[in-house]
């Protein structure tokens, strides 16, 4: 209840009018999922950055100039970005110019402390830097765990009240931290959305589900007081618990923050006057970008980057989905719902995604050319030891796209006619992308999908290099990947993999050449 | 359109193979002999030409022989010279590839201004009617983009193998200096006499028992006088060798030696002296070099001394090689 007053209370200070608040706005994103070892990785940390970026920029203000984004930093890296940045404000101050300040961060803290790799950075340092910087007004936005401690410092103070007669005073000036968590809660990623909840509500609100007064700005407390009710709501059934967003506020003067002006955006969706409900808007990745949480009676509009989109409705009682796609350009495009697809539960686009996962696979196996006369003269079978990188769900739910690199070769006879046979040494060097599709069938995987690779071997001829040069070849080889895995534990699967490839071959005479290669590894995923 | 057309083509760039990897390829470097396979065989003896050794009193050193394997030695330098050109073709992939014909170059030459092509067409009938599948050799050069291409080495080898074939290459020192790409004499190998004129030819057969190599030089080089030398190499160890050397007293000595595989042996020989006159012997050696035998009408071994006009010591049969 206490919290709930908080957000009534700031949204009240903030909301009332005042004169124009229009500061030069500097920005640091900082993404961060590793907290050095032992620490399992944050899916989705570095996408939080990234579209806190894009909507600054986008919406709030931020020039790209102004913006710095830092994925998987050190504690040293962000003090000296930072530092640039208050060095910038600080000059943009001495124009004459209004300045604001923000900072995000979305990684791994505890015990009062950023966790960047293997370095730390404290609340106590990163209060007192925004404190003191050289800005009108200084956001800190922390999405972590325990996030609360950075916002329950001593010797803080309580807003100032609201006083009319400074509505001519210079703007607002001082210092809010918000925070995705209390100082004993975690904070949650969320598979469904592909990012952390808090985060993903704070966006959402700044691209317009927020604006509470609508008029089309986005102000501080507004995107405050929606991610707060979203994230509370949302995580309320998590396993982890609810999670309470909390702030410290510390802001004097007249006015209002505003982080996002939307007029600017002209096009978006609309969802008009008479539509109710939540909606979750995707991307073509089916990653969730934004949502709405639409009452009847006013119209409201979120302001997207051009794209397609698609958008689900969840319908009461889990009776099924609204899903529609929407193709957003400059220009408002109006949600009609009679013209989305009425799905069952099982078919939503959203089910399932997991954001990027990566992994690496590492296995043995063969290669063998299909034509025999091939096999048995310029291409003998070959053992084969490879491992590959690989991300799911990244360029899409389902797919899954990675690198590999394989080492193997072998020796043999070659016989030609009319000649004694001769002892062949041969190595091949193979490395391919491949982008396939999984099937999911309980613990069992079952893929599809094509690669592209490039190979090069070598022979040699021992006992008889005086005469015998060595030889190379070296070609492109697209082809089709089959697999099965099993996953045995959360982290490691069993894989089955065949590739077939095509090999043109000109040297002696024009051949299209077919190949197989099949290999046995194990895959471990990262961050299971 | 254009983009179509780039795209497409780029496509066939990313698919086109590139290497060296080809079994034809290996079997035009099989028929090409290596210097290995050239090389004039003689069992080195103990003892250097012209040293005491501890031989019968009296009887004293086999000095025909004892010239052989430095002789042997010298052609082998020739041969070594002719089978580097030929190895050029092994040090890089063939330039133009037909079904029938490997080409290489044109490179630079190391001489400034010149150019170098190689190229080995095969005839899967045969040099001659009724004979096995045949290489044609041919290392051509010119001036820089002027003229054409004019053979300085010229060759045929035949059979699959040039491991089990035979074969001719002929070298014309005289195309060579017309091209300006002769070489002086190079200070750092005593000796040395740099191109040779005329024409130098090399035959050798590795078809059968014997193995043979002969070497012709039309005119003195590789410090040899001119001479068809011959060699023959039994599998078992055996050989003849026939062979010229000037001895110091500028007597033109050709030999006809047979030996066995522990280096006993016999020799005949012909002896032209500055003066004109003609000469022979025989004599035969052991597995020391030492004379065991000889035969003198002239007595120009002197080795029974300088009084005796016919000089003849110890018995044939005591020759291991007859």
């Amino acid at each position: 209840m206490t919290a709930r007053l908080a957000v009534a209370f700031l949204a009240l200070a903030w909301a009332a009018g005042a004169p124009a608040f229009e500061p030069h706005r500097f920005a640091l994103l900082v993404g961060a999922p590793s907290a050095g070892w032992g620490t399992p990785r944050l899916r989705f940390a570095e996408r939080d950055a990234r579209r806190m970026r894009e909507v600054l920029e986008r919406l709030g203000g931020v020039r790209e100039e102004d913006a710095r984004l830092l994925l998987s930093p050190t504690a040293a890296e962000v003090r000296k970005a930072l530092g640039e940045l208050a060095a910038r404000s600080s000059a943009a101050r001495a124009r004459g110019e209004e300045t604001l300040l923000l900072l995000y961060y979305s990684g791994h803290a505890k015990d009062g402390e950023l966790r960047l790799e293997s370095t730390r950075l404290s609340f106590d340092e990163l209060r007192a830097e925004l404190r003191e910087a050289p800005a009108d007004v200084r956001i800190g936005i922390v999405d972590s765990c325990q996030a609360g401690a950075i916002a329950r410092p001593k010797g803080v103070r309580r807003a100032p009240t609201f006083d009319v007669s400074r509505a001519s005073s210079p703007g607002p000036q001082g210092l809010v931290l918000i925070a995705s968590s209390a100082a004993d809660e975690d904070s949650q990623e969320s598979d469904a959305i592909g990012a952390s909840y808090f985060t993903h509500y704070f966006a959402s609100g700044l691209m317009g589900d927020a604006d509470a007064s609508g008029d089309g700005k986005v102000t501080l407390a507004e995107a405050y007081a929606y991610a707060y009710g979203r994230t509370v709501g949302s995580t309320a059934g998590t396993a982890l618990g609810v999670q309470h967003p909390v702030y410290l506020y510390d802001l004097g003067g007249a006015g209002d923050v505003v982080l996002t002006d939307l007029a600017p955006a002209a096009g978006g969706i609309v969802f008009p006057e008479g539509l109710e409900g939540e909606y979750v808007i995707l991307d073509r990745s089916h990653r969730a970008v934004a949502e709405v949480a639409k009452t009847g009676g006013r119209a409201r509009r979120l302001a997207l980057a051009p794209g397609q989109y698609t958008v689900k409705k969840r319908l009461p009682s889990e009776t099924g989905l609204l899903v529609g796609n929407v193709s957003v350009g400059t220009a408002p495009v109006t949600l009609d719902e009679a013209r989305m697809e009425r799905l069952p539960l099982s078919r939503d686009p959203q089910k399932g995604f997991g954001g990027a996962r990566w992994s690496m696979l590492a296995g043995f196996g063969g290669q063998i050319f299909f034509d025999s006369a091939a096999r048995s003269g310029l291409f003998p079978p070959a053992a084969l030891g490879g491992i590959e990188v690989m991300v799911r769900d990244d360029l899409g739910h389902g797919l899954a796209w990675g690198f590999d690199a394989a080492l193997g070769g072998g020796s043999s006879s070659l016989s030609l006619s009319g000649l004694p046979p001769m002892a062949v040494r041969f190595g091949e060097l193979s490395g391919g992308t491949t982008i396939w599709k999984d099937f999911d069938a309980g613990p069992f995987t079952f893929s599809a999908g094509l690669r592209l690779a490039f190979i090069f071997l070598a022979r040699s001829f021992p006992g008889r290099t005086d005469q015998l040069p060595d030889q190379h070849f070296f070609t492109v080889t697209p082809g089709a990947v089959g697999a099965a895995s099993w996953r045995f534990t959360p982290s490691l699967a069993a894989v089955a993999r065949l590739r077939l490839n095509y090999l043109f071959y000109d040297i002696d005479q024009k051949m299209n050449l077919g190949y197989a290669e099949a290999m046995l590894g194990v895959e471990y995923a990262f961050g299971q | 359109m254009r983009s179509a057309n780039s795209a497409v083509a780029a496509v066939a760039l990313a698919l086109a193979a590139c290497g060296n990897y080809s079994n034809e390829d290996i079997r035009f470097y099989e028929a090409v002999p290596t210097r290995q396979m050239l090389r004039v065989q003689v069992p080195a003896p103990a003892a250097q030409p012209g040293a005491l050794s501890a031989c019968t009193p009296g009887y004293g050193s086999a000095d025909v022989w004892l010239w052989a394997k430095p002789t042997g030695d010298g052609l082998n330098n020739a041969i070594d010279f002719i089978l580097g050109l030929v190895d050029l073709v092994r040090r890089y992939p063939p330039t133009t590839r037909t079904a029938d014909s490997r080409t290489w170059g044109p490179f630079d030459d190391k001489h400034a201004g010149r150019e170098d092509r190689v190229t080995i067409t095969r005839r899967d009938q045969g040099c001659v009617p009724g004979g096995p599948v045949c290489w044609v050799f041919v290392l051509a050069a010119r001036v820089k983009g002027q003229g054409v291409f004019q053979p300085i080495l010229e060759a045929q080898f035949q059979g699959a193998s040039a491991g089990q074939g035979d074969g001719s290459l002929a070298i014309h020192f005289d195309t060579i200096w017309a091209l300006g790409m002769n070489d002086p004499p190079d200070p750092q190998k005593p000796g040395d006499t740099g191109t040779p004129h005329g024409e130098m030819g090399i035959a050798y057969s590795r078809s059968g028992d014997p193995r043979t190599t002969e070497l012709s030089f039309q005119q003195p080089g590789f410090s040899l006088p001119q001479f068809d030398y011959a060699w023959q190499g039994w599998a078992d160890g055996h050989g003849r060798f026939v062979y010229r050397l000037i001895d110091a007293n500028g007597n033109v000595l050709t030999i006809d030696a047979r030996y066995d595989d522990a280096g006993r042996g016999r020799a005949d020989v012909t002896v032209l002296t500055p003066g004109g006159f003609t000469a022979g012997f025989s004599e035969c050696w052991n597995q020391a070099a030492c004379v065991q035998w000889v035969d003198d009408p002239f007595n120009f071994t002197n080795i029974c001394g300088p009084l005796p006009v016919s000089c003849v010591l110890g018995s044939v049969t005591s020759c291991a090689v007859p």
